[in-house]
This record gives structure tokens, sequence and C-alpha cells, in this order.
């Protein structure tokens, strides 16, 4: 029982931190332009299909190049689309019309993925595999690249928002837009820097899932909509929040299963997250704020 | 400002009114037009571009051999978008274009909803739909072209119990109507047996299914059945191994769907229970390989191929034993089938409006060959 | 000019009438009739929705949900027993009215993103128990046999039939969506969505007022899935995903926010639509999202605004001249 509820746990970490990843991806988008982008999930799938289909099964290059090549293709999509869809969006009148937008735009994603690359599922064979065992626990390699990367990740953007100027731009830009005009600081670049790297964030999110589902139109359905639940649960907008909340809702899913039927396993996060934005809209963030 | 808005109000009905001339003719002097309802967006669309693979096959073959009655046969594809309005719509269209029959879908919910709809206009339908709830209908347009899950789950429990010998027996099914319908035949299979049954759920779109394999370890349950979908098979091979869990596994006709997507180890001796296996040494099955792998660029077929590949030609080959593209002709000739080659088995008409009784179970290697291991026929 | 305009308005009311009375016979094919049905159940759920996003402003991407229970609460007190589908409706609008209070209480607290979210989760939950919860509701297997609506004794059993009902109920509650929009309240949800600080400066009560969208939402969604389950004649879970929730947010942004006419026109182009592009084959669904998108970034206020853009443009002409 102890092994197994470890075991659960292990694997919940792994999932939370792609949450978390999640959560991070629109955070920086919403936190800039105040938009949701609805399209997320296919960004993450795009991303996958790209560095799986295209270059690594199509053009045969090794993993680790076509992890390089996904990531400047997907930092160019980002640039367009932030150009073309989101910076119209963002001057609209109403929230609507640019969640219309984002949900129209993800449709597209999804349907341009189904013609070009076909209906078969995709995998990469033997891309980070294999298992470690300690006693009974079985931690996968995938586990632990994962939780290294995220990190990795974590440690990368917060280095870029404190201490380059174009990071210091993108933090001004969330304050105030109109202040960060006045400063000189072209908000247009910075939000479509924002929308690139988060392009990027959802690229390694898709190339980290590629060893745990098969590659395939609705893979990151689920795990975007969890996304959205670390977001929630760790405050909305606030990036070590959504982090912790990432690992809460990894954690707390997986060791529910000990005590109802896994089915109603993704119940349970949604749930928690209704719970919050119910008691305290502002989740985590308001407990550590109130701490200062 | 109200008179616009009148306006907008007369150009909808205009627009629906216009909608009206869209709709194309198919009863052509010269072709004899049959639909075909599949998923070709939507959550499955995998399953409709197998099956539009394989109907345009065989249909080409059929044409290429002078087409049914002396005219050419054609197809009319529609989507289903993989839901119950999609399927209505898809039933209904077909229906207003006047086409002879219908083959597909293959959802048994779509099956079931349309029901109705098929019967009133008295259309024959061919489905690939598998769910025993579909026998339960007694309608008498519908005819099935795929083995009844009562038969491929039946089959995979026989397996497991007769020839592994297991007695504690986990079954992990997904929480649709194809699971749920083989997690009762399975319970109604061992009711007489001196066989335990650990059963666990799983939802489409699962991603993680440790806390499901992890409850069948702490059962140390012999052997395991997995009933259920396309993603979460792949997300079960890989776990099942990373958790170490070595049991034989029969798993429904779903992972030969993803093997492609699937590290060879992971699922290295797991066996299937599916309707049949493309390397069965049997000459209709080759003849069918072959050719296929000649029009599709080498690619093997699958089961919906297969499946929809024999449907089409066993259509074919009702209504020119009917003689017309009478509906109640052609329903007679399809009740008179008897022995007809399929791919997937032999075509015989039985009381429940179900074709086939018979499904296989193959394995595979560390390589992913296909390795045929037994037909099973279930009573 | 004025009297011109009456009597051209009186005209285009009765030449609608007569339209939209004799379709079924126009049409007389099975298709556009499930088409047209499926419109104008469409049609019912949007304005539902239209009080709460359109007038009020505030996110609901649960609509599948309040769909779902509305469809379900009807399939499942008829079949299990037996009552009458009039009853179904019945309970249906009691549906509407409980989770009008639920959904509406938290949006007391919360808004904007947050509520999206809320109202994901909560249809999401809906479809999950739905579907996993399968000794009640039937499960992914669904529910069979759901009987069709008669009225004093006579039954509506084709579609061409149930048509004249949908269409009666459809054009009571077009006129009652106009009637609450054109009155204060419907001012009052403007200025919830424009400016709620002002609105409650001025004394309106806004959490009364966002309840009371949010019961009105979802009577006419819960009153949209009874009828749906009343034409389809079975339901599943699997038609209550997200995408469906979408599909009406799509239906209202088309039509035009805001605007009954345009809740109807758009139902009607997000129903009809994909299956005319269905020529295109494999590249509908495609084609369709590319549509909606150019919708979102060029004409956000959707079909109804096109005929006053083309008057003001034409009005402008005449001034030059």
């Amino acid at each position: 029982m102890a092994s197994q509820i470890i075991q659960l746990i292990i694997n919940g970490v792994a999932m939370g931190f792609i949450y978390a990843l999640v959560s991070m991806e629109y955070t920086i988008i919403y936190n800039s332009t105040g938009l949701l982008n609805f399209s997320h999930d296919k960004f993450i799938t795009l991303g996958a299909y790209i560095f799986a289909g295209t270059f690594v099964l199509g053009i045969g290059v090794n993993p680790i190049v076509g992890v390089l090549a996904t990531i400047i293709t997907m930092f160019l999509f980002g640039v367009i689309v932030a150009v073309g869809i989101f910076n119209p969006l963002r001057n609209m009148p109403s929230r609507l019309f640019a969640i219309m937008g984002t949900i129209a735009l993800g449709r597209i994603i999804s349907e341009a993925i189904r013609l070009i690359y076909g209906a078969t599922a995709k995998t990469v064979p033997g891309f980070i595999t294999g298992v470690y065992r300690i006693g009974s626990i079985v931690i996968s390699k995938a586990t632990l690249v994962i939780i290294g990367v995220s990190i990795l990740v974590v440690v990368i953007l917060q280095i870029y928002m404190m201490k380059t100027k174009a990071g210091k731009a993108m933090r001004c830009v969330n304050q105030n837009k109109t202040a960060a005009t006045l400063m000189g600081i072209n908000v247009s670049r910075s939000i479509m820097i924002t929308i690139a790297i988060s392009a990027v964030i959802c690229t390694i999110i898709g190339v980290l899932v590629v060893p745990l589902y098969s590659i395939n139109v609705s893979m990151s359905n689920t795990i975007g909509l969890k996304g959205y639940a670390a977001g929630i649960i760790g405050g909305f907008g606030y990036l070590p929040g959504a982090i912790i909340g990432g690992l809460l809702i990894g954690v707390i899913e997986n060791l529910s299963t000990v005590v109802i039927a896994p089915v109603y396993k993704d119940c349970v996060s949604y749930i928690i997250m209704i719970i919050v934005i119910l008691i305290q809209p502002r989740g985590l963030r308001a407990l550590i704020r109130r701490k200062k | 400002m109200r008179l616009k808005k009148m306006l907008a109000g007369l150009l909808s009905v205009a627009m629906l009114v216009s909608a009206v001339p869209v709709a194309v003719s198919a009863e052509a002097d010269d072709a004899i037009t049959f639909g075909v309802i599949c998923s070709i967006t939507g959550n499955f669309p995998l399953a409709g571009e197998n099956t539009q693979k394989g109907v345009n096959l065989a249909l080409k073959e059929i044409n290429e051999a002078g087409g049914v009655l002396g005219k050419e046969l054609k197809v009319s594809f529609q989507d289903d978008q993989g839901n119950q309005t999609g399927g209505m719509n898809a039933v209904n269209r077909l229906i207003s274009e006047k086409v002879v029959a219908i083959i597909g879908p293959n959802m048994s919910s779509n099956v079931i909803a349309m029901s109705d709809v098929v019967a009133s206009s008295k259309m024959p339908t061919l489905v690939g739909g598998t769910s025993p709830k579909i026998e339960d209908l007694g309608n008498e347009y519908i005819f099935r072209i795929r083995p009844s899950d009562n038969i491929t789950a039946s089959a995979a429990a026989q397996f497991m119990c007769e020839e592994q010998g297991v007695k504690k027996l986990g079954l992990i099914y997904n929480t649709d109507d194809f699971g749920t319908g083989a997690k009762g035949v399975i319970e109604e299979y061992l009711a007489d047996k001196d066989v335990e049954l650990i059963a666990e759920g799983v939802n489409s779109g699962d991603t993680d299914l440790s806390g499901q394999i992890t409850k069948m370890m702490a059962e140390d349950v012999e052997g395991m059945i997995y009933w259920g979908h396309d993603a979460e098979v792949a997300i079960l091979a890989r776990q099942v191994n990373e958790l170490g869990l070595e049991i034989p596994i029969v798993t429904s006709g779903s992972l030969p769907q993803v093997v492609s997507a699937i590290d060879g180890t992971y699922i290295d001796g797991w066996y299937v229970a599916l309707d049949e296996c493309m390397n069965e040494p049997r000459k209709e099955i080759e003849d069918f390989v072959e050719a296929y792998k000649k029009e599709y660029e080498d690619s093997m077929p699958e089961l919906y191929a297969a499946a929809f590949y024999g449907a089409t030609k066993l259509l074919a080959d009702a209504i020119e034993r009917a003689g017309s593209t009478d509906s109640e002709a052609i329903c007679k000739a399809l009740k008179e089938t008897k022995d007809f080659p399929g791919i997937i088995g032999a075509y015989n008409y039985q009381e429940n409006h179900d074709m086939l009784s018979n499904c296989s179970i193959m394995q595979y290697d560390v390589d992913k060959n296909e390795i045929f291991v037994s037909n099973i026929t279930v009573e | 000019m004025k009297e011109n305009k009456k009597y051209l308005k009186i005209f285009l009311y009765t030449l609608l009438a007569i339209v939209l009375l004799i379709l079924p016979e126009i049409i007389s094919n099975s298709y556009y009739q499930l088409l047209i049905n499926q419109t104008l159940i469409n049609a019912i759920v949007v304005m539902g929705l239209n009080y709460i996003t359109g007038m009020t402003g505030q996110m609901n991407m649960g609509t599948g949900g309040i769909y779902a229970l509305g469809a379900y609460g009807m399939a499942l007190l008829t079949t299990k027993t037996g009552l009458s589908p009039w009853l179904g409706l019945l309970l249906a609008i009691v549906l509407g009215l409980l989770i009008g209070r639920g959904l509406g209480y938290p949006s007391l607290r919360i808004s904007g993103i947050y509520l999206a979210l809320t109202t994901i989760a909560f249809a999401e939950v809906v479809r999950l128990l739905l579907t996993n919860w399968s000794d009640f509701t039937g499960g992914a297997i669904g529910v069979q046999g759901i009987p069709k609506f008669s009225i004093f004794g006579y039954t509506l059993d084709t579609d061409q039939k149930y048509y004249y009902m949908l269409l009666v109920l459809t054009a009571i509650l077009a006129i009652t969506a106009k009637r609450i929009i054109s009155s204060k309240w419907g001012r009052v949800f403007q200025s919830i969505k424009d400016n709620p600080d002002a609105a409650e400066a001025c004394g309106v009560n806004i959490a009364q007022i966002k309840i009371l969208a949010f019961t009105l939402a979802a009577v006419y969604g819960c009153i949209g899935g009874a009828l749906y389950s009343c034409l389809m004649g079975y339901i599943s879970s699997n038609t209550f995903n997200q995408d469906l929730s979408i599909n009406y947010l799509i239906m209202m942004m088309l039509g035009g926010i805001g605007s009954v006419a345009g809740n109807i026109l758009g139902a009607g182009l997000v129903t009809i639509l994909p299956e005319m592009l269905k020529v295109l084959e494999n590249y509908y669904w495609l084609i369709f999202s590319i549509i909606m998108l150019i919708f979102a970034i060029f004409m956000p206020y959707g079909l109804v605004s096109v005929p006053g853009k083309i008057m003001r443009y034409y009005k402008s002409k005449k001034k030059r001249w």
C-alpha cells in the first residue's frame, strides 16, 4: 500500500509538472494581452506533430536536432499568430470576440493537422524510453526528463523576465500598457515575443508528452483543461502559483484513485477548481501574499 | 431598426430555402449510389479514413469487373463527426439523396440513434457498430457486418480461461457503450465458471492509467483483458511495462489501430481479440492484402478497411442477387446470404441480424508482427 | 415615407409568417426538415445564452452542460416513468430554474475568465457524470425510446408535425426574449456589461439581475435540450461535449450578439452551413473554421450588422451625391 501510494505520487508529480507548464504557457499570454488562449492545447499538439511528423519521422533528423528545429518553427508560428490574430483581437471591444477568435484558431490548427499528417496516431520509437526500479517503485526515464526539463524551463523563464531588457519590458506591459507605451516600450512587439515564447513552451510540452501518449489530434485536450485548473488553484496570472497548482492537481487526482473509482479522477480536478473559485478566486496567491 | 432585423430574418429564411438546390440527385440512370457514414472529422478520424480506403478499393474492383446490374456503382461518403447529431444528419441526408443502401456507421450509439429513421425509410443498412444493444433493436433493416462485442469479448474471456488457464481475471474497460457492453458479456461468460473478475473503468481521454494498473497488481490478477479505445491502449501498454505487470493481456481491436505508435517491447506477447488477423493464411485475406498494398503505397490494411471492404462487396453481391435496387429486395437478398466470403469471415445471415459469429485471436511479437493464434467461434 | 415603411413592415412580417408556415411543404425532404428543426432548437438555446453572454456580458462556456441536463431530464422522466413529454418539458423548466440559480451564484463573486473556466468545468463534470453513472443515465449507451409529444391525442410523430410545435415554441420564446431585451430589464442587463459600478450606483441590484439572466439562460437551455431529446428519440452522453458549448457561442457571435434576430440567424448558419459545405468533402470543417475566424476578426457583430453597414454605406454615398 505504501509503495502504491509513493508510486501514485511520483506519477502525479510528473503529470503535475506538465500541468504546471501548460498553465505557465497560457498565463504569460494572459498577463501580457489579457486574453486567454483557448487554442493553447492545439499549439501543444501542433508542436508534437511538427517534432515527430515533420522532423524526426519525416526528414529523419536526430531527436535533439528535431527539438531545436521544432522550437524555431514554433517560435516563428507564434510570431505569425501574434501579428495576424492576437493583435487585432486584443483591441476588440469585448473579450468574447477574442475567445471566439482563439477557439476558431484552435479548430483550424487541429483540422490542418489532420489533413497534413493524416489521422494515424504516431510515435517516435525509442524516444526517452526505459525505467528505473527502486524496490517495487518504478520511475520511468520520461518522468525524470519531464521533471528536469520543466524545472529548467521555469528557471530560464524567470531569469529572462528578471534580468533581460525584453523580459523587463514584458513585465511592464503586464502591469500597465499605457505607462509602458509612454516609457517607450513597443507593446505590440513585446506581446509578439510573449506569444512566441508561449508557443515555444507549448512545443516543449508537446515533445515531453511524446513518450507518454501516442501523438494524435486529441492528445492534449485533457491536459489543456487541467492546465486551467492548475492556474486557477495557483492564482490566475501568478507564475509560481501556476507551478504549485499544477503539482497539487497532479498529485491529488492520482491519490484520489485510492479512495474513489479512477473514472472520476478528472471530475476531482474540476471540482477542486470550482471550489477554489468559489471560496478564494485568487487561489494560492492569496495565501502567499497574505503571509508577506 | 426593426426593418433591418426583418430583413435579417428574411435573409435567414432565404438561406434555408436556398440550401435546397445543394441536394445532389443521386438517382442517375447509369449509376447505383450507396451511402457510407463514417467519422471523417471529430475524435475518431482514423476509423473514417480507413473506412474510406476500404470502400474505395472495393468500389474500384467492382466497377472494373463491370459494376452492379450492368451499372456503375457509386458512393456518397457522409461525415458523422463522431457524434449523434452528425450521425442523424448524415443518415437523413443519404436518405434524401435516395441512395439504395447505407454502409456504416461504426459507432454503436449512432447506430441506435438512427435505427428509427432507417426503419421508417426502409433503408438497408450494413452497420459496423459492435454493441450487443444493436441486436436488441430488432430492426429489420439493420445488418451487422462485424462480430458483436458479445462475440469478441466472450472469445477474449474464453481464450483467457480455457487456453491460458486464468483463475483471477482483471478487466480494464472504457466506460462508454463499447467497454461497458463488453463488461456485461464477460461477467455473463464467467457467471458459471470458477473465475474471479476484478473490473476497473477508464474514461476516453484519460492520460494516466497507473491507478487502474496498480489496482490490478495489488489484486494479483493472473490475466487481464483491456476493452477500450485507441488513445488509452497506447498509454496502457507503456504503463503496464513501466509498472512491471507481467501477465497475459488480451485487448480489444483498438490495439492494432495504434500499434504504429507503440514501442514494440511494450506489447511483446500481447494478444488481441478482433474481427480478423490480416496474417491468417486464408485466400480472401491474402488477395485483399495484396490489392490493398498495391493501391495504397504498401500500407498494411487494418480492421476497418477490411470490414468495410467486405461490406461493400457483400452489398454489391446482394444487389446483384436481388436483381433490383428496391430496398425490400436488397434486404431479402441480404437475409439469404450464405457463406459469402467476406474478409473478416464468412457472412451468414442470422436471426439477430448479425452476419458474423466468429473472431480471431492474434498475438504481437517484439517487432510488432501480427501472429495468428486462433479463430474462435462463439455460439 | 413613414406610412410606406409601416406597410412594408407588415408585408414583410406576413411574408415571413407564410414562408415559415409552408416551409415543410416547400422542402418536403426529411434531411432539410431535420436540419430546420435543429435550427429552431438551437435558436432557443442561443437566445438563452444571449441573456448572459450577449446582454449581461458574463462568459458562459458551459451551455452544453445545461442543455445536457434538460435533455436527460426529459429522457429519463419519460422513459422511466412513462409520463407525458409535456411533464418532461415542465421538469426541464424546473431544472433550468435550479441550474440558473446554481450557476448564477458563483457569477456574483467571479466574472470574466474565472466564470468562463467555472462553466467549462461545470459542463465537463456533467458530461463525466452522465457517462459514468451508467446505472441511472444509461451511460454512453444512452437512453432509447424517448416518446413524441402529443396534443389532444394527436401525436406529433413526424419531423414535419414536430416542426410546427417547435415553430410555435420558438416564436413564443423569441417574442419573450425580444420583449425582455427591449424592456427595462434589457437595459439593466446591458448596463452590467458596460459598467457594473455605475449600474450599482444607480440603484440596480446587480446580484438579482445576474441571477435573473442566468436563470433565463438555463431555462431556455433546458427547454432546448428537452426538445432535442424528443426530436432525436435517443440521446447519448457523447453528444454533450465541449464542442457543443462552443458551437452555441459561435452561433451567437456569427449571428450577432445581443440581437434575437441575430441569434436565430446564427443558429441557422452554424447548423446548416457545415452541412452545405460538405460538398468540399475532406476540407469542409477546415473551411468552416476559417470562416469563423474571419468573422471573429472582421465582423465581430455578426450577420445582423451587415444590412446596417450596407445601409450606412449607401446613405453616405447618397449624401456625397
